[in-house]
């Protein structure tokens, strides 16, 4: 008994210190969406995250890849949605309501193959915060300083030319 | 978001005559934006308008609490700074309050820019997968020289 006892303060100081401690774990029971080599897709809401001309038109900029400051884990992340077992009437679902509280409905979304995230030296890891967002997941590996946004600005570019218009997705009331 | 793009004369719209350098569509800007939006409408030419529509639609969508006066001054007296041989940049609002500037070239160039109400201007420049450079500035009245100079090496033709 007190050996379970001591297991289990063990295993809570333990995931306290994690810095995933205020992520909700996936259960045995429910699907990984954010998977190790799988594609995750990102929300645009913002028109002027797409360049309106010019050679690039339709890509998207590097500001449509500008991590958030996480307050409570401390670090900067790129909200995406995992593509693992997820359908497109489920993407553009999410879409319509991630963001509904705010009046913001996705106007597009740019698909990001495993691949080009982790060339750019980031990487990708579940993060199902939200019940009814369990495809939630993250950008990790950003420079962590926040002086430092320069250094962040050369990935997210770096992100951004490997990106092209065809990547950019928009719903299918809009095509 | 603007949809100003680069001419033969430099900074102004694509379709039709020499337009005005962006040193003297910054300036008529900047005054007319401190006398306010809608006396300032009224009084611009058609081609100062359209940037100024631009800008003002990018003020819009985003509304004032996000994209408050201070920042839209700020990012005025950036494009009054430009050199007028910088084609125009595509602009607009980063989540933390900053505005950006982008500027496209071919096979992946591109410079991105980000100024803060405070003047502090962080940039990042991508020339090729092995040419790149990033850095902060402060913008005070003058754009740095080294800003420039990428964006110059971005729009190369």
């Amino acid at each position: 008994m007190r050996f379970r006892t001591w297991l289990s303060s063990a295993f809570d100081k333990w995931l306290s210190g994690s810095s995933k401690a205020h992520r909700q774990r996936p259960t045995l029971s429910s699907p990984a969406y954010v998977v190790q080599g799988g594609d995750v897709a990102r929300f645009i809401f913002q028109s002027d995250d797409i360049f309106a001309g010019g050679t690039r038109l339709g890509c998207p900029k590097p500001k449509a890849f500008g991590p958030d400051f996480h307050p409570d884990l401390k670090r900067y992340e790129l909200s995406v949605c995992g593509l693992n077992s997820v359908s497109e009437d489920r993407v553009w679902a999410l879409g319509r309501t991630i963001r509904a509280r705010e009046n913001k409905t996705a106007l597009a979304t740019i698909f990001l193959p495993s691949a080009r995230v982790t060339s750019v030296g980031l990487h990708t890891e579940p993060a199902p915060e939200q019940p009814h967002f369990p495809e939630h997941g993250v950008i990790l590996g950003w420079s962590q300083l926040p002086e430092a946004k320069s250094e962040r600005l050369q990935v997210q570019t770096d992100l951004a030319a490997l990106c092209s218009a065809s990547d950019v997705k928009r719903p299918p009331s809009t095509k | 978001m603007t949809t100003v793009s680069s001419s033969a004369y430099g900074f102004g719209y694509s379709v039709g005559a020499p337009t005005p350098a962006v040193g003297e569509v910054g300036r008529r800007l900047e005054s007319l934006l401190k006398g306010g939006f809608s006396e300032a409408k009224q009084s611009i030419s058609a081609s100062v308008s359209r940037v100024y529509d631009e800008l003002q639609a990018l003020a819009h969508s985003y509304g004032a609490v996000e994209f408050p006066e201070p920042v839209q001054r700020v990012a005025m007296a950036f494009l009054e700074a430009l050199p007028t041989d910088v084609p125009a940049p595509d602009l607009g609002l980063d989540s933390d309050g900053e505005v950006t500037f982008d500027w496209a070239g071919t096979n992946g160039r591109m410079m991105t820019l980000a100024l803060r109400e405070d003047g502090r201007l962080s940039y990042a420049c991508r020339i090729s997968p092995s040419d790149k450079q990033n850095g902060t500035k402060v913008f005070v009245n003058a754009v740095p020289n080294v800003v420039v100079e990428c964006i110059r090496q971005v729009v190369v033709r």
